[in-house]
């Protein structure tokens, strides 16, 4: 493969990639963070209702 | 009285679920073909540009649209376009998106089946031994009911046909949260694994035959697919076959980002959730895709062979040259039956949401239970099959295919992104994408969603319009002998779409004046009373 080729492939792939796994971290953070804060409420009731 | 409305256990899951939905049979068939058609390397140019100039903000109208009219009760298109735009003629609109999804799963539902079939047929090494192209041909065209050589009749198709639509239907009475997304959550890693299991036996591949074709290897193949051709870039069939690729890929307008939307919660983020199943869904194609199919072909045969193979469509690529090429490596059967399987896996993710929206819509307009929606939709669907199997060989299928599977993308694509960035309104709009976003999106969007996506859109129905739909629907080159089945085809399409539009009509008017979804939303607040 060209020069060009090898660039163009890496340079896509290495986009695609990072992005993919910055937005999917951040998603699943996001949802940890979320599922943290349910237990959280959860608990609160179950307390309360004590 | 206000119903509660499901919602998705997780956003790992929702996101699954919406790549899920993206990620299907085109992402590893379609576009390497797409790409090989149109000039490898050079196609790729294009297929960027509108992944970011039309893909994405698509993706994000959708998703917007969907989770709006879902915090009013709609998980379908007629409730989500009413809400958006105050018109009598809103809901009838949405009539598009409900036909597109509905008519697709008909048939995606059979080419689902058949890699379910051919998965069995790799790993109980049925096909192996016939390794030209005209006998897996035959093989093929057997197996659909065209001929008796190799099956005495369409009874296994049929028989796999059954299970793959007893699947689905088993998952979607389960419901969005306890079917879809515990189907996402596995099928999803899996497809995933057995991609990249693929692409690493890809790339163990080398030369097979370096005594007689030394040239012929996968580094050829990936050259193929990567290095641009610059010159090229000023035809416009290249940009217009990329964006349709990236219709298709991303799976927008067909309503169903919009109803798996629906279920999202008022603050949840859609402009991260959105560019995420986007890039998972990119990276299925771009990286996985376009490394497996392509590459492998010209190792064993050869550009030249190779593009011959995708000038004869994605199904020759698939399903005739790829079982050749596993009856030449060692272990072929477990690769074909990987290969098969992660195809089915592509396929049933997607399939499920196609039959999402008419679900939603009999659900909320009807007051029907789920399971009660679940086997009309089930019922409609599997008249539908059985006439795409029985008369598949007179063109039945390419005739939906054509019209709603091509054509009518488009067409609802544009009914939204008018509605929402010029009906709606680009401010309200803008403000709805970001609401809850845990991502700064450019401002430059803005702008892309208001003009350009529009632009595009217009520039792909023209030229459809022009190139392919005026001869299609004349059937010009049609076999004579095909012309009643392809008319049948149009007047079982005519039938959905007419009753769609009368079951819209219907339903507005039993609902009116009652106490409707929208009723119990309260704006102000931004949460359902």
């Amino acid at each position: 493969m060209s020069i060009s080729g090898w660039i163009f492939m890496i340079f896509s792939w290495a986009a695609i990639i990072s992005i993919m796994v910055y937005t999917f971290a951040k998603v699943l953070k996001s949802s940890n963070k979320d599922s943290k804060q349910q237990n959280n409420d959860d608990t609160g009731n179950i307390i309360e209702k004590k | 009285m206000a119903q509660k409305r499901e919602n998705w256990g997780s956003k790992v899951g929702l996101i699954l679920a919406m790549a899920g939905n993206a990620v299907g049979l085109g992402n590893f068939l379609r576009f390497p073909v797409q790409a090989s058609q149109n000039g490898g390397g050079t196609f790729m140019i294009p297929y960027l540009f509108a992944f970011i100039l039309l893909g994405i903000p698509m993706a994000w109208i959708e998703w917007s649209i969907g989770r709006h009219g879902g915090k009013y009760g709609h998980g379908s298109m007629p409730g989500m376009l009413d809400v958006l735009w105050k018109s009598k003629v809103a809901k009838y609109l949405g009539m598009f998106a409900i036909f597109t999804s509905t008519v697709i799963i008909i048939y995606y539902t059979y080419i689902e089946s058949w890699s379910l079939a051919f998965s069995f047929f790799s790993i109980t090494k049925s096909y192996f031994g016939l390794e030209s192209f005209n006998m897996m041909h035959s093989f093929l065209t057997s197996y659909q009911g065209e001929n008796t050589q190799y099956f005495a009749n369409i009874w296994p198709a049929y028989i796999f046909m059954l299970i793959t639509f007893l699947i689905n239907f088993f998952v979607l009475r389960k419901g969005v949260s306890k079917g879809i997304e515990k189907l996402a959550l596995i099928a999803m890693p899996l497809l995933f694994i057995f991609a990249i299991v693929l692409v690493i036996r890809v790339f163990t591949i080398g030369t097979p035959d370096p005594v007689n074709h030394p040239d012929w290897n996968v580094m050829k193949g990936l050259a193929f697919i990567w290095e641009p051709d610059f010159s090229m870039l000023g035809n416009a069939k290249i940009w217009l076959a990329a964006a349709g690729q990236i219709f298709f890929t991303l799976s927008v307008g067909m309503g169903t980002l919009s109803a798996y939307a629906s279920y999202l919660k008022e603050k949840d983020d859609i402009a991260l959730g959105a560019i995420s199943a986007s890039f998972l869904n990119e990276f299925a194609e771009i990286i996985l895709g376009a490394t497996i199919a392509i590459p492998v072909a010209v190792a064993f045969f050869g550009i030249t062979t190779t593009q011959n193979i995708a000038l004869g469509g994605a199904f020759n690529l698939g399903f005739v040259s790829l079982p050749i090429i596993f009856q030449n490596m060692p272990y072929g059967e477990i690769f074909g039956f990987l290969w098969f399987l992660m195809l089915f896996l592509a396929g049933i993710t997607s399939s499920v949401a196609m039959a999402q929206p008419i679900i939603s819509f009999l659900e909320e307009q009807f007051g029907l239970s789920k399971n009660k929606a679940t086997a009309i939709v089930g019922a409609l669907i599997f008249i539908g099959i059985n006439l795409v199997v029985v008369f598949f060989q007179y063109g039945f299928l390419d005739e939906m295919d054509y019209w709603s599977g091509t054509f009518a993308l488009v067409i609802v694509a544009l009914i939204e992104v008018i509605i929402y960035a010029w009906i709606f309104g680009m401010d309200k709009g803008w403000k709805e994408i970001n609401k809850g976003a845990e991502i700064k999106i450019p401002k430059i969007f803005y702008y892309v969603i208001k003009y350009i996506t529009p632009f595009y859109l217009l520039a792909i129905l023209i030229s459809w319009t022009i190139q392919d739909a005026i001869p299609i629907f004349l059937m010009q080159n049609i076999p004579a002998e095909e012309i009643p089945y392809r008319w049948l085809s149009r007047g079982f399409m005519i039938l959905i779409a007419v009753g769609i539009l009368f079951l819209i009509h219907f339903a507005w008017k039993r609902n009116e004046g009652k106490d409707t979804f929208k009723l119990d939303y309260d704006e102000d607040k931004g949460e359902i009373k």
